[in-house]
This record gives structure tokens, sequence and C-alpha cells, in this order.
């Protein structure tokens, strides 16, 4: 049966998410958002396999987020930020203050693949592999 | 337990097995292959969805250990510095590789006689190029003739993708300073081809291809081989390899998708299974005629594992490039110190390939300096690094060193019963020696080419794609697997046909000399099909 993050779980993340991102160079602070419910509830449901060790690590949490974090595991400590952070940047105000639209698809250029000049010029120059 | 029978059993259906089902299907072989893995959808890659790279960390990882699908078997390596990727599945480990398509250079060949190291291979670049040419057009490889690293050779079916305007940078700093560089040669689509869409620069190659515009050998090969006759049966494990009483090999035994064992006989084995999969199944079917692994007698079976040592350099741009975008291909390359030269310190050398950064999750993740980031920091790195940034990964070329290798761990047991495949392996000093240098001549690239800032890892762990060399060839029968012409030394209806066979690595990725290789021998085995020996069955 899959396990469910309680209150206080969900509480602990959003205090430690707004330590991770407290807001600047024109991002927004976690804190504007509610990150611990459906932007947290989006990552779990793509990576199902994260939340027991989620709740792991934040039932270990007690308080003062920046030495919780400095305390952790190499292991906990990635996966934790691994969490928050895809929290965090699958909101879309945080994306747009990055200019960030996604991976998108483009049409390819047909006018040419760049540097073309710079190849032609090397096309000219020796062969310079070895061989025996 | 039921049995079949075929003409040739294939046992893998990435690169190598697709690539020597479809030579052999196009001259009326029977053919059947044997994959654990199944086909993908490419509706269900990652890459066309808004948390791509959340997946690509977790069931899409690269990492068997880390993705842990039905299809993937277990593969110790607390004992290795750098970590095993690979892909089971139809179309292997090109469903999730970056498609550098790179032929080996001339020197690569000769190493021990030109810098009195590693072995000379009995084989050369002459003898590999009409392969490399013909691949070029079944994969679909998108570049430009004329680089002057190489011999001549024909012109790519498709012109090169855009080098972007980070590869536009650093190709002008290369030129200034006279260093080498070219556009990416990349087994992606830049045109419509063959039925294929051309690539749409999303730069999710690494999470498998949307578009059908990466040349993985789902794509690319399969279709047209089992419309040729060739059985392809997917979700089916092979557990050993089994011989005849005249000691040739007859087939092999397998679970199906049920867990049942089943048996198939053939009049050829050909095994096609990755550097690590080849020499653990030769290691697990071993027999009273061969007790330490079949076609084993040399007792290189499992030695000399390569894994392509890499390092990774960051340039920071002032200006926004949206290099989160383009192909993960290579921009452009640079083969500038891929050669001995006397004052390097090292022998061999490394190649260089240019690529996008990625998205924003791995801006926030990537450990650029290993120091734990959090708070203003780390939304300082978001800014630098997301869409003004480029990588520079540096492949070294690693040396065959027989204390590397593949054995199996009798104390762990899989889930079939068997002892685990366990990787042992240590980064040798000239490796680490190579990539040192090659970090600092990096970052001299990425300042030259405007950058206000670098980063770099020496050393990339989480980056084993190129496992090569535990099955070597060679002529010697007493320091060899296989022969030039990838036949086993010892069996001889048994053939090898993937990266296990490489005498050394050469720095360049390997994917089109093991595809090269591949074809080479299905031609040989089309050639001399009526005097080749075969198992009676």
């Amino acid at each position: 049966m899959m396990e469910v993050i309680n209150e206080q779980q969900r509480n602990s993340f959003a205090e430690i998410s707004n330590i991770v991102f407290p807001g600047g160079c024109s991002q927004p602070p976690s804190s504007d958002f509610d990150l611990k419910n459906a932007p947290l509830d989006r990552v779990l449901r793509a990576r199902n396999e994260l939340i027991h060790p989620l709740i792991s690590i934040l039932n270990q949490y007690e308080s003062e987020p920046d030495a919780f974090l400095s305390h952790l595991t190499d292991t906990d400590f990635k996966l934790i930020m691994t969490i928050i952070s895809a929290s965090y940047l699958s909101v879309q105000q945080v994306k747009d203050s990055l200019e960030y639209p996604g991976q998108q698809a483009m049409t390819l250029s047909r006018t040419g693949f760049g540097a073309e000049e710079l190849v032609f010029e090397l096309m000219q120059q020796p062969k310079r592999y070895r061989d025996l | 337990m039921s049995t079949t029978t075929t003409e040739i059993l294939i046992i893998g259906a990435g690169l190598s097995g697709a690539v020597t089902a479809l030579q052999l299907a196009r001259s009326g072989i029977k053919v059947t292959c044997l994959e654990q893995g199944q086909w993908n959808d490419r509706e269900d890659y990652p890459g066309n969805k808004s948390d791509f790279e959340l997946q690509a960390m977790g069931p899409w990882n690269a990492n068997p250990n880390i993705r842990q699908s039905q299809a993937d078997y277990a593969i110790l390596d607390d004992t290795s510095d750098i970590k095993p990727m690979l892909y089971n599945g139809v179309g292997g480990s090109t469903i999730l590789y970056s498609a550098h398509w790179m032929r080996f250079l001339p020197s690569d060949f000769n190493v021990l006689s030109l810098d009195g190291v590693g072995e000379n291979w009995p084989i050369n670049y002459q003898d590999l190029a009409p392969y490399y040419n013909l691949n070029d057009l079944d994969f679909g490889v998108s570049g430009i003739a004329g680089d002057p690293a190489y011999p001549d050779f024909p012109e790519y079916p498709m012109p090169p993708l855009p080098i972007q305007p980070w590869g536009e940078r650093v190709a002008a700093a290369h030129h200034r300073m006279g260093w080498h560089w070219w556009p990416g040669s990349n087994a992606i689509a830049s045109l419509p081809y063959k039925g294929r869409r051309p690539c749409v620069q999303r730069s999710t190659c690494r999470a498998g291809c949307n578009e059908g515009a990466k040349g993985s050998v789902d794509q690319t090969h399969w279709p047209e081989a089992i419309a040729s006759g060739v059985i392809l049966k997917t979700g089916v494990r092979v557990t050993r390899i089994l011989l005849d009483l005249n000691g040739l090999a007859c087939g092999a035994l397998f679970k199906d998708e049920y867990g049942n064992t089943q048996q198939i006989k053939a009049e050829i084995v050909i095994l096609a299974s990755h550097a690590i999969g080849s020499a653990q199944l030769l290691l697990k079917s071993a027999s009273p005629s061969f007790p330490d692994g079949l076609a084993n007698r040399s007792g290189q079976v499992g030695r000399n594992l390569m894994m392509h040592p890499l390092s990774r350099v960051i340039g920071f741009f002032d200006e926004p490039m949206m290099s989160w975008q383009g192909h993960w291909g290579q921009n452009i390359y640079s083969l500038e110190f891929a050669e001995t030269r006397q004052e390097h310190g090292f022998v061999r050398g490394a190649k260089w390939n240019l690529s996008p950064s990625g998205g924003p999750l791995s801006a926030a993740l990537y450990p650029i300096d290993e120091a734990r980031c959090w708070g203003k920091p780390l939304h300082q790195r978001i800014n630098n690094w997301l869409g003004r940034s480029a990588v520079w990964g540096i492949t070294a070329e690693d040396l065959p060193n027989k204390h590397n290798r593949l054995v199996l761990d009798p104390d762990i047991i899989d889930s079939n019963g068997d002892p685990t495949a366990r990787l042992v392996y240590k980064v040798s000093e000239n490796s680490k020696r190579i990539l040192e240098f090659m970090t600092d001549k990096a970052i001299q690239s990425f300042i030259e080419a405007g950058a206000y800032q670098t980063s770099a890892r020496s050393l990339v762990t989480d980056n084993g794609w190129h496992a090569l060399g535990t099955c070597r060839m060679g002529v010697d029968a007493d320091r060899s697997v296989v022969n030039p012409w990838l036949q086993s030394h010892d069996i001889e209806n048994l053939y090898i046909v993937d990266g296990s066979v490489f005498v050394t690595s050469s720095s360049v990725n390997p994917a089109a000399t093991i595809a090269a290789l591949a074809r080479r021998t299905a031609d040989y085995i089309i050639g001399s099909r009526s005097t080749i020996k075969r198992a009676k069955i």
C-alpha cells in the first residue's frame, strides 16, 4: 500500500524548502507557493519510489533546517534536494521567472549549421592523423 | 521445457545484435534473436513531458542499478571507480545514448607500435572503413566529411545539426588558438531520412527520442530485420550457452516471460550482450570442458575492462543562449589532444565533445564543486547555469589492464540462482593525468570563448557508458578470446560482436566501431556460409 505523507511531515518539508529556496536572482521564494502540497504531490506521483525515503528523512527533522541539511548523509541530502528542487521548479511562476518555457520542439534552420567559413578553412589544412 | 531451432541465434537486440541480425537477414539467413528487455513506445519517453529531468534521474536513468527495471540485471559496482550505464531492451543502450558517431582514429589500432602501450589490434582503420561508410547510411548520420584528423571518407548522408551559439563561440576560440575542432557527427537526423523525422532540438536525447530522429536501432534496424524474417523474442533472459558433444555451441537455455526455462537450438551462436552481459554469460556458462567459463581457455574473459573515464568542464557565459535546447549529441568535438605528445607526461589522450547544459533541475542539482549548496547560492547557481552555459565532456582513452575486470561474485546470488556480475575497476594513473591536463585545457578553451567563469569535475563517476574489452580480439589464442573475425578461439561457431572485443578503447565514442565490427563479422559469416563451422542440431 502506498505510504502517505502526513501533515507534520509536509510542514517539515515546507520549512526546509523555505531555506533551500528563500528567493533571489529574480526567482521567487518557495514560501510564495504551497510547495508542500500540489507541487510535492506532483513530484511523488512521477517518482513514487521516493516517498518512503522522503518520509524517513522528514521524520528526522526537528527544527533548524540549515543544521539539518548540513548533517544529512550524502544520499539523503541528494534525495531531499531532488524532491525540493523538482517541486519548486515545477511551479509555473518559477519557470516564468527563469524565462524557461520547457524543452521546446523547434524546427531546424535550413540556413546552415554555423561557422561554415571556419570549417571550409579547416578543410584546407593538412591531414593531422597518425598511423603506422 | 520446449525446444525451438534456428540457424543463427543472436543474444541481445542492442546495437551490435541489430546490425548483425539485419545484415544476415538481408542475405536470407534464418536468425532468431533473444532479448531480455522489451520494445519501447516512443510516446513513453519522458523527453516531451515537463518532468523529463526527474524521470531521467529515476525510471529512465542510464544506470541499471538505479533504474531497476524488470529487464535489468544487477551489476555490483561498489568495487568500481566508475558506475555502469546501459539499457536493456530492443535497441539496447542506443535508446538512451547521445548518438555521438565517431570513427576510431587510425592510430587507435596500433597504440603498442606507436606509443609502446596497450596492444595493437589485429585489424586496422582501412579494414573497418567500408563498414563505417555503409553504417553511416543505415544509421542516418549527420555531419560533414573533411576533418583533417581523419583520412578522407565519403560525405555523411545528412548535413550537420546546428553547432549552436555556444558551439560557434568555442569553435571561433579554437580557431584563434589553432586547436582542432569539428562540427559534431551524430546518428541523429538533421533532415527527414528513411521515414525518420528530423531532430527538434529538444535536448532530451538521453531520455529516449520522442521524435524518432535519433538513430536507435529499434528505429534504424529492427523493423527491416523483422520484415526480412528475423524472429525477435523479447522478455526472455538467456541463462546458459549450450555446448554439444563436439565442443560446439548448439544453442542456449533461457527463461521465458513466465520464468520457465526454455531451450533454443542453433547452428551458430552470436553473443551481442554488451561487454558486461557477454562476459557474464560466458563465465556463467562454465562446464566440465570449460571450468573457468565458456571460451575462456585464455583466462581473458572478463579481463581488460575499459570504461572511458570522463571529466566535465562547464563554461558560464553572460548572454542567454537557451542552452537547455539543442541536440544532446555533440555540437562540436575536438581531437586536439587525442594523440600522444612527449611533452604531456601521459600516453594517448582524450576526445572532447561540446553539449548543451540541460534544464533547470540539472542546474539545481549538478554538483559543480561537490559542496552542498542551498539558499541564495543555489538561486545564483540556477541563474548562472540555465540557458547560459555549455559543457565539455572529455573522454580519456582507457588502456587495458588485466586487473580491471568483471567477475562473478559467488556470495551474491541473482534471481536465477546464479552468482552476480561484479565490476572491479580502478581508474589508472595515466587516465588521471590525462583528465587533469584536459580539464585545464578545457577551462582555457572556455575562457578564450568568452566564459566569465568555469567549473570542472575531473572525474565523473556516474558515466560508465563505454564498457569495453572483456572478451578481447587477437590472433594469439593464449592472450585473447576472439580472432579478428570475432570468432571464439575455443569454440569455432561462437562469435562475440559487441564492445567486449575491443583491444584498446580509443578516446572516441565506441558505437560506430562496434557497429562496423558487427557488420564486418556478419559479412564474414555470409561469405563463408558454405564452409563455416556449425553445430548439428
